[in-house]
């Protein structure tokens, strides 16, 4: 007979996810990797062996060695070290564009979804107006009009995110809006703000922590493609992007400058998307359940 | 048995799932004999779709598997036979109707076309020929042929589950199994629908079985009736056998529970107390003992069908006879 | 779509509007005398109130298709985005037709023999090249097959060859969206109620796969297909640069390094103009395929478009 009898409610439910989370062996590994980076990121003065920016033309170019594990770039920097570095740099882009545009998306999301009619008529020209360009394009767009750098690549990427994501929560909002619940708080005569935060919001929530958790991978791919043009990180900043699109002059007799920078994108990215994957497929039973 | 087109025996059922090992069919046999509408009844999750299923070969075979039994269809054993033999059956010699017919019909095809479809599956016919036959399967149904070439969404559900019919019937089929086919439908619509059935059960002479947890649906429609229960029949025999004597406490159980009969007084229903065993773990003695208002110590063994006179089984150590309590 | 694209006018507009720097001295250069840089404001009258600038902007760009003037090579940026544009078009369609049909057959195969071992390494693959930076995948690609193994040319566009490795990189890339939309749909409709009845007819495994079940599922997916020629454009951006071929992307990139406004946005209209035509078309088709669609249109007998609720 089925252990798990249900005791209070809350915590049963975070049991039977965690528990269907943790058949997912990928997801699983995904979670550990990305714990792995984050604490690789918090304590890379404590790892790296060297500075980020320590030149020495001396050593430029070398290969993969024991002194320099992923070898040396063409200022004589260590790659390896620059890569540890490169992991401040792309989570804290990532998870700060994706914060910022999950907040701005979920209010425009929510408003246009709850009071439908005109508001959501003409938010969602508007949104339609953002989506007709691509949201690379667009954050292209907007980091060249800014200059450059990485606030304006935060800036542009979060931007860029938006239209997106207010699309996928007003979808979401609008659904809930037809069940009954819903009408049933608008009866007792809740406040709207009340409504949509209270009651809607904890219903739509595991929707929105797995595209946060996706857009926080998609933040991190648009920063390095940013960075790869020269439109994001400047140099000296050790992003991974921007690392690649320098070691491009020597991918021919150097190619280790571009495939471990993209080894580690790819890696993380991959994490990500298992870990969200993972988190879906815990999360959505539970939704079916209700 | 010459006249019998269908034989079921001691078919067993599992299915092998994340939390263990689910037996939802037990050990069942019956007969369906040339012409005659057998009833499944049983509480939804008794396991009767899932005997329909095997029948036609369409169980979900990774998790499900049969582990034991014959399934004797005109001298043949179906369970031994491969996929090509059981598709030139399906919809052929053995059609299947389910239960909601709002999502039955392929949404995107005209509906015309789909019965079509299985009249040139089965028959080497042009699609002219097989268009003029599926017309005519219309007209049978009562829909008006030219009809044909609209899409599923322009009928309401009567309308479809008329269509379904067309369609199960169009190759002459000697055996169609229904399941549950007026449960999601209206009162008034599903009186039309029976009707429907009966007529073309005289016109055609096909046999049939028909699953239901509906007892109006059973008299109205069946020669004889098989209870089911937990996987297992725990009654069987001709109509007039089971509702006149009612032999099983559940059968028994079942029509105490119906609104407006007459042994419950009028005034309060009377449901029968607790639910279905789980069917991961099922107990080897009577699966009906814990809910069963008579249960006595001899009920702790296995118990097996027993005649208690002209074809009249029973699976129980000590059955009501004659309407007794 | 009038309004949408007067809308994405509006906003390369605006952001034109916001660079740093004074488009006069841009053109005139950093050394251009004071009196110069006034005389060229004034002739380009720079000085306007907003909207009728903006007015003008599209009134140039509608009328004489003129979207304004290089600041690095003075000449019209129409001109240079005419030449360059049929290029970008090419390997966009190309990538899109590589990432559709590398989709839809792993997606088709992955959701009728789902948890097989098909499955999961369609899955895997799908998922790592969706991890994979396109601009990485490229250059990796350009390192193997054009360096190492020296089968394909690495840069330059003097053939047809030439566009292989970049059309793959694209492809390959874009093909993860298709993969896992496909999937997705067909494993909604394999669970639907009218593949068993399908099933129960006695149709064949294959057939219905054909007939019933890719017919319904194939509307989401394209949908999804118009999306990806836009991130398919985008991604051109870079594999351009990366392969050196002379479209759209590398000049706008190039007009990135180089601080050209004029030529950024027009670039970025002109790209997001053609994905809206696009995206027209495949409303379109998807009209033609949804029978619901298609008897709304019959019974009120016109064709206007209806917009499809996300």
């Amino acid at each position: 007979m089925s252990s798990s009898v249900s005791r209070s409610g809350r915590k049963s439910h975070f049991e039977l996810f965690l528990r269907r989370f943790c058949r997912n062996k990928l997801a699983v590994a995904g979670f550990i990797f990305i714990v792995f980076i984050i604490l690789v990121a918090i304590f890379a003065p404590y790892i790296a062996p060297y500075g980020y920016d320590d030149q020495n033309v001396s050593i430029r170019l070398q290969e993969p060695s024991s002194e320099h594990w992923f070898g040396t770039d063409d200022l004589g920097r260590d790659v390896f070290s620059r890569m540890i570095y490169g992991a401040r740099v792309s989570l804290s882009v990532g998870i700060s564009t994706t914060t910022i545009s999950m907040f701005v998306a979920l209010i425009i999301g929510m408003i246009s979804g709850y009071y439908g009619g005109r508001t959501d008529n003409i938010i969602m020209r508007i949104i339609d107006i953002f989506l007709a360009i691509p949201s690379i394009l667009l954050s292209i767009a907007i980091a060249a009009t800014l200059g450059g750098g990485i606030a304006s690549m935060l800036i542009a990427i979060s931007i860029g995110a938006v239209p997106g994501v207010s699309r996928l929560i007003r979808a979401q909002v609008m659904a809930e809006c037809h069940k009954e619940y819903v009408e049933a708080a608008r009866v007792t005569r809740a406040s709207d703000f009340r409504i949509m935060f209270k009651y809607i919001f904890p219903n739509i929530s595991s929707v929105f922590i797995v595209t946060f958790t996706m857009g926080v991978a998609g933040g991190i791919l648009n920063a390095s493609m940013l960075s790869f043009i020269g439109l994001g990180a400047q140099p000296p900043t050790p992003e991974w992007g921007a690392m690649l699109s320098n070691g491009r002059e020597y991918i021919r007799d150097y190619p280790y400058l571009v495939t471990y920078p993209g080894l580690m994108i790819s890696l993380t990215v991959f994490a990500i998307n298992m870990f969200g994957d993972g988190l879906r497929d815990a999360l959505d039973p539970k939704l079916k359940g209700r | 048995m010459s006249d019998v087109i269908l034989s079921v025996k001691n078919l067993s059922v599992e299915y092998r799932v994340e939390e263990g090992i689910v037996k939802a069919v037990n050990d069942v046999s019956f007969d369906v004999k040339y012409g005659e509408t057998l009833g499944l009844v049983g509480e939804t999750g008794a396991g009767k779709t899932t005997i329909a299923l095997a029948i036609m070969g369409l169980l979900p075979v990774p998790p499900a598997i049969v582990t034991q039994g014959a399934i004797s269809f005109e001298g043949e054993n179906l369970l031994r036979k491969n996929e090509k033999y059981m598709r030139s059956i399906r919809g052929n010699k053995i059609s299947m109707i389910f239960q909601d017919p709002m999502s039955a019909l392929n949404p995107s095809t005209y509906v015309g076309e789909q019965i079509s479809e299985v009249i040139m599956l089965h028959n080497k016919v042009s699609k002219a020929k097989a268009r003029e036959m599926a017309e005519e399967t219309l007209e049978m149904v009562g829909i008006p042929r030219n009809r044909y070439d609209e899409y599923p969404h322009k009928f309401s559900g009567g309308m479809r589950q008329r269509v379904i019919i067309a369609t199960a019937l169009a190759c002459n089929p000697n055996l169609l199994i229904a399941d549950e086919p007026t449960t999601a439908l209206d009162v008034t619509i599903q009186a039309q629908i029976l009707e429907l059935m009966e007529q073309l059960k005289e016109k055609k002479g096909t046999s049939n079985i028909l699953i239901t947890h509906d007892l109006g649906v059973i008299a109205r429609m069946c020669n004889r009736v098989a209870v089911i229960y937990a996987g297992e029949i725990v009654e069987i025999g001709t109509l007039r056998q089971v509702f006149k004597n009612t032999a099983h406490p559940y059968t028994k159980g079942l029509f105490d529970a119906l609104p407006g009969s007459n042994l419950s007084g009028g005034k309060r229903l009377k449901p029968i107390g607790g639910s279905m065993p789980d069917p991961i773990s099922l107990p080897e003695h009577c699966k009906f003992a814990s809910r069963c208002s008579r249960r006595t110590d001899k009920c702790e063994q296995c118990v097996k069908l027993t005649d208690i006179g002209d074809g009249h089984l029973v699976r129980c150590v000590s059955p009501l006879c004659g309407g007794e309590v | 779509m009038i309004v949408v694209l007067l809308g994405v006018l509006f906003i390369v507009f605006v952001l034109l509007d916001f660079t740093p720097g004074d488009p006069a001295r841009q053109i005139l250069g950093a050394f251009a005398d004071e009196k110069d840089v006034a005389a060229k404001r004034q002739e380009l009258r720079l000085d306007d109130p907003f909207f009728v600038r903006f007015g003008r902007y599209v009134y140039n760009l509608v009328f004489h298709f003129d979207l304004g003037v290089s600041y690095r090579t003075k000449l019209p940026v129409m001109q240079e985005i005419a030449t360059r544009f049929p290029i970008t078009m090419l390997i966009g369609v190309l990538g899109l037709v590589v990432s559709v049909v590398i989709g839809l057959i792993t997606g088709v195969i992955s959701a009728v023999r789902q948890y097989s071992w098909l499955d999961k390494i369609c899955n895997v693959f799908a998922v790592i090249f969706h991890a994979m930076p396109n601009f990485w995948l490229a250059l990796e690609l350009s390192l193997i097959f054009a360096l190492k193994l020296k089968w394909l040319p690495p840069t330059g566009y003097k053939g047809i060859e030439y566009l292989i490795l970049p059309v793959a990189a694209l492809g390959l890339n874009g093909s993860t969206a298709i993969f896992r939309q496909t999937r997705s749909s067909m494993l909604d409709v394999i669970r639907e109620d009218y593949i068993r009845t399908a099933k129960a007819k006695g149709q064949s495994e294959f057939k219905i796969i054909i007939k019933h079940e890719l017919r319904n599922a194939l509307m989401p997916v394209v949908t999804m297909v118009g999306n990806s020629l836009g991130t398919i454009i985008a991604g051109s951006v870079v594999v351009e640069s990366i392969f050196s071929i002379p479209g759209l992307g590398n000049y706008m990139l190039q007009a990135i390094n180089g601080r050209d406004y004029p030529v950024i946005q027009g670039s970025v209209f002109v790209l997001a103009f053609m994905i809206c035509v696009f995206n027209l078309l495949t409303d379109i088709i998807y009209s033609f395929i949804d029978p619901q669609l298609q008897s709304q249109y019959q019974s009120k007998g016109s064709t206007r478009k209806r917009r499809i609720n996300a």
